[in-house]
């Protein structure tokens, strides 16, 4: 049986401009909200 | 209600802990060790290390262990000293000299190769992947050859969410620990009797101020980059923390030192098996239950902790290692520091029980709290003037090993918020970490309860629960199966029966 080629790539999609410019949003926000709720 | 979840993890995961440890070590130490994978770069043909051999271990200790190292270097040992497995099962005297042997075991078990095998696994995964696939620095892309394409979208996020939050939850205990040590030395060179209250603990403004100056020092410096602030500040620890180990080579108990550092890792190498795999279950008997709670109060506790700095440490060993091969890597991230703890170890530890035990510091040192218990040791040992300037070297290390964890941490958080690139403007981001960071430890340092009172040790708790979150896709990397042990219960662990004792001014933290 052959194996599967490796993954070379793996595309994350990141802000193209504004506050998050280059951040992942859906990493980015989440984290920020979690953080602020456990701290309260 | 972090003691509930606390105790139902315990309950139910502590063999998890246990085992999937156990099998980090084992896999770092083949990989090391097997020819082919051993000479492997963690990066491509031609790429040389982008620090000196120094500051790259410099750096590694800094962010792995840090100012745990100054607490529980002399604190662990008295400690187990006192109690460990084999005090409970009634085989050695608690403080007598037949168990000096058992106290540095149990230290080495949780500050050798199974702590630093869980920074190492994540290293190895996340510098192969990104430097010999070219995928993201980021912790997802350790777990492309499980989930392949899918770790692109929700179930990517998740996982990097997981490893943030666990990251920054893992910092703020360490700071919350680190700071009233920090706090407590601070105290002890005569900076204001505003930083103690009268119980001899931390103060909350003693608290605020050292989190204000520590994250704002850790803030510029990850702004700064890996290759200033935190590099130069790893330097200066790594000097310092020479200078303080040749002091209590120098003038502290050498020969006890070197035998319990000999005797202390040729009975841990021969115990590791066994220490690495025995889940302790509580089986309603009171030395079942004993050992159960000891073993949730200490090992579980300490493979939790550094469960949850592993996202963290992980990553930042694989940025500072592209170049090196996976052999040099197992050796500098793994044995080298364990090495380094066990020195530590005996030499600092060794001398505070030598004191004790011949009694010459009449338990000025067994009764101080865990982070005064180094100071209550060089004021014993040094005349006035000299006690001082040597608390003013601890104070300036503590803050170095706390400013270093947070600004690594902070600076890793934001790389895997914007998907392995160092790259983009961080400037308000680093400042929220920071903060967020700073305000997690704060609470985790005042929220401190008095003796006796049942949430005392919900910050242990929240430790724990990161460390949780953070193993299940640590144990994935490692192309682990989940094991699922049902356990006995361990109703006291999260308590830690003895493990905080009356007057504890400061406690543990890592590897940071």
């Amino acid at each position: 049986m052959a194996l599967k080629a490796p993954l070379t790539k793996l595309p994350i999609r990141t802000a193209d401009s504004g506050f998050y410019k280059g951040f992942s949003q859906h990493v980015t926000i989440p984290s920020k909200i979690l953080i602020g709720l456990l701290v309260i | 209600m972090l003691n509930t979840f606390n105790s139902f993890i315990l309950q139910n995961f502590a063999s998890w802990y246990v085992w999937v440890v156990a099998a980090f070590v084992l896999v770092c130490l083949l990989l090391a060790v097997w020819p082919a994978a051993g000479r492997l770069e963690l990066g491509a043909v031609g790429d040389k290390p982008e620090f000196t051999n120094f500051s790259w271990f410099s750096m590694m200790f800094g962010a792995g262990i840090g100012v745990g190292m100054l607490t529980w270097a002399v604190a662990e040992p008295v400690y187990h000293f006192n109690n460990n497995p084999e005090v409970i099962q009634g085989l050695a005297g608690a403080a007598a000299a037949d168990n000096i042997r058992n106290a540095y075991k149990w230290s080495f078990l949780h500050w050798g190769l199974s702590a630093w095998a869980c920074y190492a696994i994540v290293g190895l995964s996340l510098a192969y992947f990104s430097y010999r696939r070219s995928l993201p620095l980021t912790v997802r892309s350790g777990l492309t050859p499980l989930f392949g394409k899918a770790m692109s979208g929700p179930l990517g996020h998740v996982v990097d969410v997981v490893a943030v939050v666990a990251t920054i939850l893992g910092v703020a205990q360490t700071l919350g620990f680190g700071v009233e040590q920090f706090v407590a030395g601070m105290s002890r060179i005569g900076i204001g009797e505003w930083l103690m209250n009268e119980e001899g603990t931390s103060s909350s403004t003693g608290i605020i101020v050292a989190i204000v100056v520590i994250m704002s020092a850790s803030t510029l410096s990850a702004l700064s980059g890996v290759g200033k602030g935190i590099k130069w500040l790893s330097n200066i620890n790594m000097v310092l923390s020479i200078a303080l180990l040749g002091f209590f080579l120098i003038f502290g108990s050498t020969v006890f030192g070197l035998q319990a550092l000999v005797l202390g890792v040729w009975d841990y190498l021969i115990a590791l098996p066994e220490m690495s795999l025995r889940v302790w279950r509580a089986d309603a008997t009171e030395t079942g239950d004993a050992l159960a709670g000891w073993q949730g109060a200490w090992t579980v506790f300490y493979w939790a902790w550094w469960v949850a700095f592993a996202p963290f440490v992980g990553v930042f060993l694989a940025r500072i290692s592209k170049g090196r091969t996976i052999r040099e890597f197992v050796l500098g991230a793994m044995i080298v520091p364990a090495l380094m703890c066990f020195v530590w170890f005996t030499w600092a530890g060794g001398t505070a029980i030598d004191l004790e035990l011949n009694g010459a510091a009449n338990g000025v040192i067994s009764a101080a709290p865990d982070g005064d218990k180094i100071f209550a040791m060089t004021e014993f040992m040094l005349s006035p003037l000299l006690g001082w300037l040597m608390a003013v070297m601890i104070v300036i290390l503590l803050m170095t090993y706390l400013v270093t964890s947070a600004d690594s941490a902070v600076l890793i958080v934001n790389t895997i918020n914007a998907a392995g690139d160092e790259g983009p403007k961080a400037r308000p981001h680093i400042i929220f970490w920071g903060g967020g960071a700073g305000c997690g430890g704060g609470r985790a340092a005042a929220g401190r309860r008095p003796e006796g009172d049942p949430d005392r040790d919900g910050d242990r708790c929240a430790a724990v629960l990161a460390g949780d979150a953070a193993d299940v896709h640590r144990a994935d990397q490692g192309d682990l199966s989940r094991h699922d042990a049902r356990e006995g219960r361990h109703p006291d662990a999260c308590r830690g029966p003895g493990r905080w004792p009356a007057g504890r001014a400061g406690a543990r933290v890592i590897p940071g």
